[in-house]
C-alpha cells in the first residue's frame, strides 16, 4: 500500500513535467506578444525599450533555453515574477489559492451533505413521488446556468432579505486572522476569534451553496444510480436473512458499498471547483485563484499563467490520488491488487 | 405427538408475481411440514417455483413477487402475516438461510469474520469479542485451515468452497432449529461440493438441524434428505420418503428427471431417456397437468384437468396416469442393455482396434498464462495452465477430459482450436504440424475443427437470425446460397428444431435450443473434429439428456471424433470412448473411459468419482472427500501437484513429480503409487474417510 502511495507520487514528476512543458511552448506560440501586452502599445513601438525589456526578461534567448531556465528556477521554488503585479507569481499563487480552497470545500462537504441522503432516499423509493422530486431537484440543479442563480440569489437573499452578507470573505470590519492555513474559517478558530469565525463562514454560505445546486446534483444523480446498483444485491438479502431491519441494512451494507464510486466523481467535482469557480469569485468579489487566472489571462501575464496552470495540475493529480488512496482505503479488493501488484 | 405441531407447516402456499398482464401465480398451492431434525430436499428445474418458496417462508422474496394465499407456520406462528419486526426476530436465530452464490450473498468490503459473527449481534446473543470467537470456532468445526486469519479476510480472498462454508457458518452461528439451503454446493466443484454435502449432513444428523434442501439435482438430495419433494410448474408433483421416491418413482415427471441423469450402469452409446420439450413457461401453463404437454403417459383427462396430490403407498403424487393402476411403471425404467446396443458398443471396439487415422495429437504442449497486474510497471506473475500435456485423438473417438475449476480442461480446448498459443510443444492435426499455422492456412484449418461452447447465448450474435448464424461457418469456406439454405434446414431438423426457428432471433429461444444451434453451426460443414467445451453445463437437467443424446447420435451417424469438456464426470464417462482426467495443468490419468471409472489408478481420480452421487457405486468403494481446496496455479506444489490434497502423499510425492506410466493398454497415469487404493489393503482405505471427518470434529 505505501509502496504503491510511493509509485503514484513517482508518476507525477512526468505529467507535471508535461504540463509545465506544454504550457511553456503554448504561451510561447500563441500570437499576443508579452512586451506588448505589459508595455502597452506607445513603449512597444519604440525598438530599444522592446529590447531592453526582451533583454530583462530572457525572451531573447531559444525556448529551449527559456524552458531550461524555468525548470531550474522552478525547482527552487521560483515560478518567475508576474509581469502584471511584478510579484513573485509563487507569492501571488499563496496569497490567492487559500480563498479558493475555502470555498471549494466547503461547497464539496455540502454536496456531499445533501446528495447522499438523497440519492439513497431517491434509489430506496424509486419510481415513487419523492424519486420523481429529487429527479426533478437535481436536473434543475445541474440545469440551471450558475451566473444567473448566483445574481439572483444575490437580489434575493442579500439585496431584498438582508439574510446573508455581501460580497466578499470578511466584513469590512474585520481585519483577517493571523495566516497559518490561509483559510479564514480555520485560521479564526486557530486564533480563537469567533466573530470573524462567524462573519467568515456567513460569507461562504451563498457562494458555496449556489455552487453547490450544480455539484450536488451530480453527485446526487450518482449516489442514486449506484445506490441502485447495489441494491438488488442478494448479500442484502444474507442481511435481512440474518435478522437485520430494513434500515440496518441500508445503513450498514447497501450505503458503504453504493458511496465507493462516488467517491471518484466527487473527486472530480472537487478539482472542478478549484479550478472552475472564476465566475462565482467574479460575481461574490472573492479574491481566488480564479481571479487571478481572470487577470493573467487578460494581461498575457505568462509566468502567471503557467504557475496557475502548473498549481491545477497538481491539484487534479494530488486529487485523483487521494480518490484512489481512499477508494483503497473503502475496498479491500482494490487493496488487494494492489498488494498483489507489489509482490 | 399428534397435536403438537411441526416445526414448519406449509399450507396452500401460493406465490404471485407483478408482470405486464397482471400478477402471474408462480407458486401455486404448496403444501408440506417439516419435523424437528428433519431434511426434506425440494427439487425442481429452473422455474419451477422452488425458490421463490422458500424465500416466502422467511418472507424473503424480491419486491416484484408477493404470497396471495396459504400459510406458513413455524412453531406454530403464522408467518404470512408477521410484522416485520417479528420476522427480523425470526431470521437467523430460528431460521437461517444459505444461498447459492457464496460471493454475490457476502458483503465485498465487510471482513468475514464481522459477516459471520454479525446474526449474533443482531440478536443481542452475545458481544463483538464474543461474536469473534464464536465465529472462529464455528469456521474452524466446518474444517476451515486457520480460522484466525479468516476473519480477518474478505470475501474475495477465499475460494468458492471456503465462502460457502462461511455461509454456513453464519447460518449456523445462533443455533436455529431450521437451515433453508438454496443450491448451496452448485457452482462448486465436486470434490468441495462433497465437502460441503457431507458438512450439511453432519449438522443434520448430528446437531438435529432441520434441513430444506433445494436443488435441481435428485443425485444431491437423496443423499441427505429424509424425504424429497418434487416440484414442476409452481406446484409439488410427488412427495415422499427418499428411497421410495428414488427406488419407485410414480410421477412420470420424476421418474424422467431420475432416467436422463446417466448412471454408472448405462451403456455408453445407449441413450438417455430424455425428457422431450423443455420446462414450461410458467405465464404460459398448459390447461390440465402442466407436464402434460412433455409426458409418456400422457390421456385425455390429463389435458383438461390437473391433477390433486393424493396419497399413495408411502407419498403422494399428482398424477392421473398414477392414479390409473400403477402400470407402465416397468415401461420407463432403463431396460438392461439391449443385444442391439451391445454389439453396436463390440462394433465401436472392433473399428478402434484397425487404428483409424489420428486425427489430433497434442504433444507435451506448455501453456503459461501472465496473471494479469492491474497496476503499471509491476512484473506480472506466471499461471501454469497447462504443463507438459499430450492426448491424441484418433478419427471416430470421444475423448472427455474431465477436472475442476482452474485444471486447464478449457485453455487445452482453446489451444487445440488455436484460438491460445502456446508456449512449448506441438499440436499435429491429422498428421500435419499446425502449431503455428497462421492467416490463410489458419482459416482453411477452422473448416476441420469446430467449436461449440458453454454459454449458449453468449456465443451467438444476438443480431443475427439463426439461418445466418447455421449458415455462416459455410459461407464463410465458400458455399454458395443455396447449397447452404438446404443445409440449413438438414441441420436443424438434425438437431430436433424445426425449420420454423431459422428466421428467430437468439434471444427468442430456450438455453437449450440455443444450445442446438450450437451444435449445428458446428456440424454444418463435416469437420472432422469438434471440441465442446462444458455444452451443458448451463442448461437444466431434463434439457442436458436431450443434448446428451443428441451427441450420441451424432456419434452414431457420422462417426463423430469429439472432444468433450466437462466438469461432470457423469456425462464425460456416459459420452466418451476415453477419458482424461487433468489436475492443475497436468493429466494426471488416461485411459478408456470405462476402465478408468471402473478401476481408477489415480488418488485424485477416485475422490473425483466418489463425490459424484450418480457414480459412486461404480467408481470407487469408499467414498472419499478430499480436503481444502484446489492449489493455487500461480504457486504449484513442489513434486507431485496433488500431494497436498492426496490422502496417500508420501515423502517422495513432495520431491519427484511422478512419471506418467503407460501400460501396453495405453493406460496412462501419473501418481507414485497407481491403483494405491485399489491394490492397498482395505484397510487402509477405510482408514481414510474416518481420519478426514475425525480430524474436522476433532477441531469443533
Amino acid at each position: 500500500m505505501i509502496g504503491y502511495v510511493l509509485r503514484r507520487f513517482a508518476l507525477l514528476v512526468p505529467i507535471l513535467l508535461g504540463i509545465t512543458f506544454v504550457t511553456f511552448m503554448v504561451s510561447r506560440a500563441i500570437p499576443t506578444d508579452p512586451v506588448v501586452a505589459a508595455l502597452g502599445q506607445q513603449a512597444a513601438d519604440h525598438p530599444k525599450i522592446v529590447a531592453s525589456y526582451r533583454e530583462r526578461w530572457g525572451l531573447n534567448k531559444p525556448l529551449l533555453v527559456q524552458y531550461a531556465v524555468y525548470l531550474k528556477n522552478l525547482l527552487h521554488g521560483d515560478l518567475g515574477e508576474s509581469i502584471y503585479t511584478h510579484r513573485p507569481v509563487a507569492e501571488d499563487l499563496v496569497s490567492y489559492m487559500p480563498a479558493t480552497i475555502e470555498l471549494a470545500s466547503f461547497t464539496i462537504v455540502l454536496s456531499a451533505l445533501i446528495s447522499v441522503p438523497l440519492g439513497v432516499l431517491a434509489a430506496i423509493k424509486r419510481g415513487t413521488f419523492v424519486d420523481l422530486a429529487v429527479r426533478l431537484l437535481t436536473l434543475v440543479g445541474v440545469a440551471m446556468p450558475i451566473f444567473w442563480l448566483a445574481l439572483a440569489a444575490l437580489e434575493l437573499f442579500y439585496f431584498r432579505f438582508g439574510i446573508v452578507p455581501g460580497p466578499g470573505r470578511l466584513s469590512p470590519s474585520l481585519n483577517p486572522p493571523p495566516t497559518v492555513t490561509g483559510l479564514y474559517t480555520v485560521d479564526s478558530l486557530f486564533a480563537g476569534r469567533w466573530r470573524t469565525f462567524y462573519s467568515a463562514a456567513s460569507h461562504l454560505i451563498l457562494p458555496s451553496l449556489i455552487l453547490a445546486t450544480w455539484s450536488a446534483g451530480t453527485l446526487t444523480r450518482m449516489t442514486r444510480t449506484s445506490m441502485l446498483l447495489v441494491l438488488p444485491q442478494s448479500f442484502l438479502n444474507t442481511a435481512r436473512s440474518k435478522g437485520a431491519s430494513e434500515t440496518y441494512t441500508i445503513l450498514r451494507h447497501a450505503i458503504p458499498n453504493a458511496v465507493i464510486p462516488v467517491i471518484t466523481i466527487l473527486g472530480l467535482v472537487y478539482g472542478d471547483l478549484l479550478t472552475g469557480v472564476i465566475l462565482i469569485e467574479t460575481l461574490f468579489s472573492w479574491p481566488g485563484i480564479g481571479h487571478y487566472a481572470y487577470a493573467a489571462a487578460i494581461y498575457a501575464d505568462f509566468p502567471a499563467i503557467i504557475g496557475i496552470t502548473l498549481v491545477f495540475g497538481v491539484s487534479y493529480s494530488l486529487l485523483n490520488l487521494g480518490v484512489d488512496i481512499i477508494y483503497a482505503v473503502l475496498d479491500p479488493r482494490i487493496r488487494s491488487a494492489m498488494s498483489l501488484g507489489r509482490r | 405427538m399428534a397435536d403438537a405441531p411441526s416445526l414448519l407447516e406449509v399450507e396452500d402456499l401460493h406465490v404471485a408475481v407483478r408482470a405486464a398482464g397482471g400478477p402471474q401465480e408462480v407458486v401455486r398451492g404448496v403444501s408440506f411440514k417439516l419435523d424437528r431434525g428433519k431434511a426434506i430436499g425440494m427439487v425442481g428445474e429452473s422455474g419451477s417455483g422452488k425458490t421463490l418458496t422458500t424465500s416466502a417462508i422467511v418472507r424473503l422474496l424480491p419486491a416484484a413477487a408477493r404470497i396471495t394465499r396459504g400459510s406458513v407456520r413455524f412453531k406454530g406462528e403464522e408467518l404470512t402475516s408477521a410484522p416485520r419486526r417479528r420476522l427480523s426476530a425470526l431470521r437467523g436465530k430460528e431460521i437461517s438461510l444459505v444461498v447459492q452464490d457464496s460471493l454475490a450473498s457476502l458483503n465485498p468490503i465487510m471482513r468475514v469474520g464481522k459477516q459471520v459473527r454479525e446474526p449474533l449481534l443482531l440478536h443481542r446473543m452475545l458481544n463483538r469479542k464474543q461474536g469473534t470467537a464464536r465465529a472462529a470456532e464455528m469456521l474452524a468445526s466446518l474444517g476451515l485451515p486457520d480460522p484466525m486469519r479468516l476473519i480477518r479476510g474478505y470475501p474475495h480472498e477465499l475460494s468458492g468452497g471456503m465462502r460457502q462454508r462461511a455461509m454456513i457458518a453464519t447460518a449456523l452461528i445462533a443455533c436455529p432449529p431450521l437451515v433453508i439451503a438454496d443450491e448451496p454446493t452448485t457452482a462448486l466443484d465436486a470434490t468441495v461440493q462433497a465437502q460441503i454435502m457431507e458438512i450439511l449432513s453432519r449438522l443434520n444428523c448430528e446437531m438435529g438441524v432441520a434441513l430444506i434442501l433445494v436443488s435441481h439435482d435428485l443425485g444431491v438430495v437423496g443423499e441427505i434428505c429424509d424425504e424429497i419433494a418434487v416440484m414442476y410448474a409452481g406446484r409439488i408433483v410427488e412427495t415422499g420418503p427418499t428411497r421410495a421416491i428414488l427406488a419407485a418413482p410414480k410421477h412420470p415427471y420424476t421418474r424422467a428427471l431420475l432416467e436422463s441423469m446417466p448412471t454408472a450402469n448405462l451403456e455408453r452409446g445407449q441413450r438417455l431417456k430424455a425428457i422431450q420439450g423443455e420446462p414450461p413457461r410458467i405465464e404460459a401453463l398448459p390447461s390440465g397437468c402442466p407436464f402434460s404437454a412433455r409426458c409418456g403417459l400422457v390421456m385425455d383427462i390429463c389435458r383438461v384437468t390437473e391433477p390433486q396430490l393424493t396419497r399413495r403407498d408411502q407419498g403422494e403424487v399428482a398424477c392421473w396416469a398414477a392414479e390409473g393402476a400403477g402400470n407402465g411403471t416397468g415401461a420407463y425404467r432403463v431396460t438392461a442393455p439391449t443385444a442391439t446396443a451391445k454389439a453396436a458398443a463390440q462394433a465401436d471396439d472392433a473399428t478402434e482396434r484397425e487404428d483409424p487415422e489420428e486425427i489430433l495429437r497434442v504433444e507435451a504442449v506448455t501453456r503459461h498464462f501472465r496473471a494479469p497486474s492491474l497496476l503499471p510497471f509491476v512484473r506480472p506473475t506466471h499461471v501454469h495452465a497447462l504443463d507438459d500435456v499430450s492426448i491424441a485423438v484418433r478419427r471416430g473417438e470421444t475423448l472427455g477430459i474431465a477436472g475442476e475449476t482452474g485444471c486447464g480442461k478449457s485453455t487445452l480446448a482453446n489451444c487445440v482450436l488455436r484460438l491460445a498459443d502456446i508456449d512449448y510443444g506441438r499440436i499435429v492435426f491429422r498428421g500435419r504440424d499446425v502449431t503455428h499455422v497462421e492467416g490463410e492456412e489458419l482459416r482453411r484449418l477452422r473448416r476441420h475443427i469446430q467449436p461449440i461452447f458453454q454459454d449458449p447465448y453468449g456465443s451467438l450474435n444476438p443480431r443475427q437470425r439463426v439461418r445466418s448464424l447455421v449458415a455462416e461457418p459455410m459461407i464463410a469456406h465458400g458455399a454458395t446460397a443455396s447449397e447452404s439454405e438446404r443445409r440449413v434446414s438438414e441441420v436443424l431438423q438434425f438437431v430436433g428444431l424445426g425449420t420454423h426457428i431459422a428466421d428467430q432471433f437468439p434471444h427468442e429461444l430456450s438455453g437449450g435450443q440455443r444450445q442446438r444451434i450450437g451444435i449445428a453451426r458446428a456440424i454444418t460443414i463435416n469437420p472432422d473434429l469438434i471440441v465442446a467445451d462444458e455444452p451443458i453445463s448451463a442448461l437444466d437437467v431434463s434439457v442436458q439428456a436431450q443434448v446428451l443424446n443428441l451427441f450420441v447420435d451424432l456419434q452414431k451417424q457420422f462417426a463423430l471424433t469429439l472432444v468433450f469438456i466437462s466438469h461432470d464426470l457423469r456425462s464425460v464417462r456416459y459420452l466418451s470412448s476415453h477419458v482424461a482426467i487433468m489436475f492443475l495443468g497436468k493429466i494426471v490419468e488416461y485411459g478408456p473411459s470405462e476402465e478408468v471409472c471402473k478401476n481408477p489408478l489415480h488418488p485424485y481420480t477416485v475422490a473425483l468419482l466418489s463425490s459424484v452421487p450418480g457414480l459412486r457405486q461404480a467408481g470407487a468403494r469408499e467414498r472419499i472427500i478430499l480436503r481444502g481446496d484446489p492449489p493455487s496455479p500461480v504457486s504449484p506444489p513442489s513434486g507431485c501437484r496433488f500431494r497436498t490434497r492426496c490422502p496417500h502423499a508420501a515423502s517422495i510425492c513432495a520431491e519427484l513429480p511422478p512419471k506418467p506410466r503407460v501400460d501396453p493398454t495405453g493406460r496412462m497415469v501419473a501418481c507414485h503409487f497407481p491403483g494405491i487404493v485399489d491394490t492397498a489393503s482395505a484397510g487402509d482405505v477405510k482408514a481414510t474417510e474416518p481420519r478426514l471427518s475425525g480430524a474436522e470434529v476433532h477441531q469443533a
